[in-house]
């Protein structure tokens, strides 16, 4: 029966977003930069000094895109509005702002530890505290000041105002840091929050950021019916038994913990998180279960591509772009075309 | 459950609370809601009949009184709990969709507390989920309309939705809000006519809010009188719904015939 959710498609589910999600990653794996130096760009089974090359571009990306997307779902049922978007609302430049102040802080600290490796991972590893701490900061103060007293879901055009307000102060706080930073620590901005995908991830911030994600991820995750209910209003989803406070409290730490995790990883990238759970929710409908499976899931294979993309170009032309300009190039229109949709079937609400 | 008609399912003792310092918004109201009984609430606009339907869901905290749910103070109950024993369907106006969950879907999340002590159940549906939506459909002539996103409904059309959706919780007690408000005359009736059936030969009992006296006199077992927070007066429709009762409540001028139809017109200035 259609609109029904049973184990077995919901397996299958599972099964044909990560066929897709392989078979982009192979897509990826096959086609990207040679080993710099040696070759411009090739398709084929890569060598092993390319796969290992690639494979820190394309793990890093598909982390990230599924962090934004999940993120994404986590905050449009939170807001009860399918333009949320961390992004957009200046969460992911608010977690930055965070890394950026320990950037500072830690900054002299490096030459003083660099004899000890523990204390060194450590303070690299830290700034995924002030990221989680900007991130949860943003959050809660978009939430305070989106959301309507009366109706208790937060109408467009205060959402997006909202979001042009924090993306602006937090941009403004990168620019100040950056500026207050001393020089080796300084960040090429203009890069950074166009969003630019890390060239030097460890293995190490690799796995943190991949733990991190999933303590974000599996509980929304599971939740996929409670946020459901909870995207309907506060009367109706407290008679429908779910305890809405207790919801909300998950989609802030879920959203807060996975737009942290993106950014240990890369800057802010733009729209993931809006393009991905829209076009899965035009496929597949607005159940959250299946949402939580398929966007998560299209973000990693979109930043993937994305990525690979540029760092394909980038040998050909001077460098590389931030992959933040691609999303942002396909995510704005996008944008846009949703909101026009809104206004359209009756107003901004 | 023997004798239906002496089960008391849910107890509210002098209930208060307000929304700013100046004036309660509910002034120590109490009231029983009994196994069979369809009890009907009037009363002119802001009197507080929604904010008292909101305070037994639970939704707002009573600055004082209690609230008794099978024996059972709610303050000792899990949200999960008193769903299973409370439904409610909202005011029509106060329902906004932000996205785009077909009939069914909707109708569907009722069954969440059948399963679901905690927030983390992916609850998938069980052939008795989908049966019991099923014939909250039929009973709402909502079942052609399964598979429509809920977006392009209609304002009658969707309360039928929300109406079905409560249904499907399948509780003994229910709260309705106007549920009557966008109907056309013949859904209106096929609502009340099964509220009767499900309070009567189920045992269940039904709160509603009504603005229509004559629908009130017709189909509640007990109505109640509210005015400025405070509950004026209840007892049988016959009783209750008088002119003596009424016209100071909602300062028009009524007359009865001798059916019991209540007629309205404006008070001219003596």
């Amino acid at each position: 029966m259609k609109n029904v959710l049973t184990l077995p498609r919901y397996l299958s589910l599972w099964a044909i977003s990560l066929l897709l999600v392989a078979l982009v990653f192979l897509l990826c794996i096959c086609f990207g930069p040679g080993v710099p130096g040696i070759s411009a760009v090739q398709f084929g089974w890569p060598t092993s000094d390319e796969f290992s090359l690639r494979i820190m571009r394309i793990l890093p990306a598909a982390l990230v895109g599924l962090a934004l997307s999940a993120s994404g779902v986590a905050l449009q049922a939170l807001l009860r509005n399918p333009l949320a978007d961390p992004y957009v609302l200046g969460i992911s430049s608010g977690s930055s702002v965070g890394v950026l102040l320990w950037l500072l802080v830690v900054g002299p600290f490096y030459a003083v530890v660099a004899n000890n490796p523990f204390l060194r991972i450590a303070l690299k590893q830290g700034a995924l505290l002030p990221a989680l701490a900007g991130a949860i900061a943003t959050c809660i103060l978009v939430f305070l000041l989106a959301r309507s007293r009366r109706t208790s879901s937060s109408d467009s055009l205060t959402l997006l105002l909202v979001g042009v307000v924090v993306s602006a102060v937090n941009g403004a706080l990168l620019m100040l840091l950056n500026h207050l930073a001393p020089p080796d620590v300084r960040l090429n901005l203009l890069n950074y929050m166009m969003g630019t995908i890390s060239s030097d991830v460890t293995a190490t911030t690799l796995t943190l950021a991949g733990v991190i994600l999933a303590l974000g991820y599996f509980p929304l995750l599971l939740a996929g019916k409670a946020l459901n209910i909870g995207s309907l209003s506060d009367t109706e989803a407290i008679s429908l038994g779910v305890n809405i406070k207790t919801l909300r409290q998950l989609c802030f730490i879920s959203a807060s913990i996975m737009t942290a995790a993106s950014i240990i990883l890369s800057g802010p990238i733009g729209f993931v998180g809006l393009i991905c759970p829209h076009i899965c929710r035009s496929i597949l409908g607005a159940d959250h279960r299946k949402l939580l499976v398929a966007a998560p899931l299209a973000g990693a294979a979109f930043l993937m591509l994305a990525d690979t993309f540029v760092s394909a170009t980038g040998t050909l032309f001077h460098g590389e772009l931030p992959v933040g300009v691609i999303t942002a190039l396909c995510g704005g229109p996008f944008f846009l075309l949703l909101l026009h949709r809104r206004r359209e079937n009756g107003g901004l609400q | 459950m023997t004798n239906a008609a002496t089960v008391t399912l849910l107890t509210a003792n002098s209930l208060a609370f307000s929304y700013s310092q100046e004036k309660p918004t509910i002034d120590g109201v109490s009231l029983n809601l009994r196994a069979g009984d369809l009890t009907m609430i009037v009363g002119p606009n802001g009197c507080g009949k929604s904010t008292l339907l909101r305070l037994l869901l639970g939704e707002l905290p009573p600055s004082a009184g209690s609230i008794i749910i099978n024996n059972t103070p709610t303050t000792n109950l899990t949200r999960a709990q008193i769903a299973r024993a409370l439904s409610i369907v909202p005011q029509q106006s106060q329902i906004t969709y932000s996205f785009d969950y077909t009939v069914r879907e909707i109708i569907l999340m009722a069954r969440h507390v059948a399963t679901a002590n905690s927030l983390f159940n992916i609850g998938f549906e069980t052939p008795q989920d989908i049966e019991l939506a099923n014939q909250s459909m039929w009973l709402t002539d909502t079942h052609h309309l399964a598979h429509r996103p809920i977006t392009t409904l209609s304002g009658g059309e969707r309360q039928r939705v929300t109406i079905a959706r409560a249904l499907t919780q399948n509780t003994p007690i229910m709260l309705l809000d106007e549920p009557t408000s966008s109907l056309d005359l013949h859904h209106q009736l096929e609502l009340l006519h099964h509220l009767q059936t499900l309070t009567q030969k189920e045992s269940r009992t039904a709160l509603m809010i009504t603005h229509d006296l004559n629908l009130a006199s017709t189909y509640a077992s007990k109505v109640i009188v509210m005015d400025q927070g405070k509950l004026i007066t209840q007892g049988l429709p016959a009783e209750v719904l008088t002119p003596e009762i009424l016209e100071p409540v909602y300062r028009v001028k009524i007359t009865r015939s001798p059916d019991n139809t209540l007629h309205f017109a404006r008070r001219t200035a003596l």
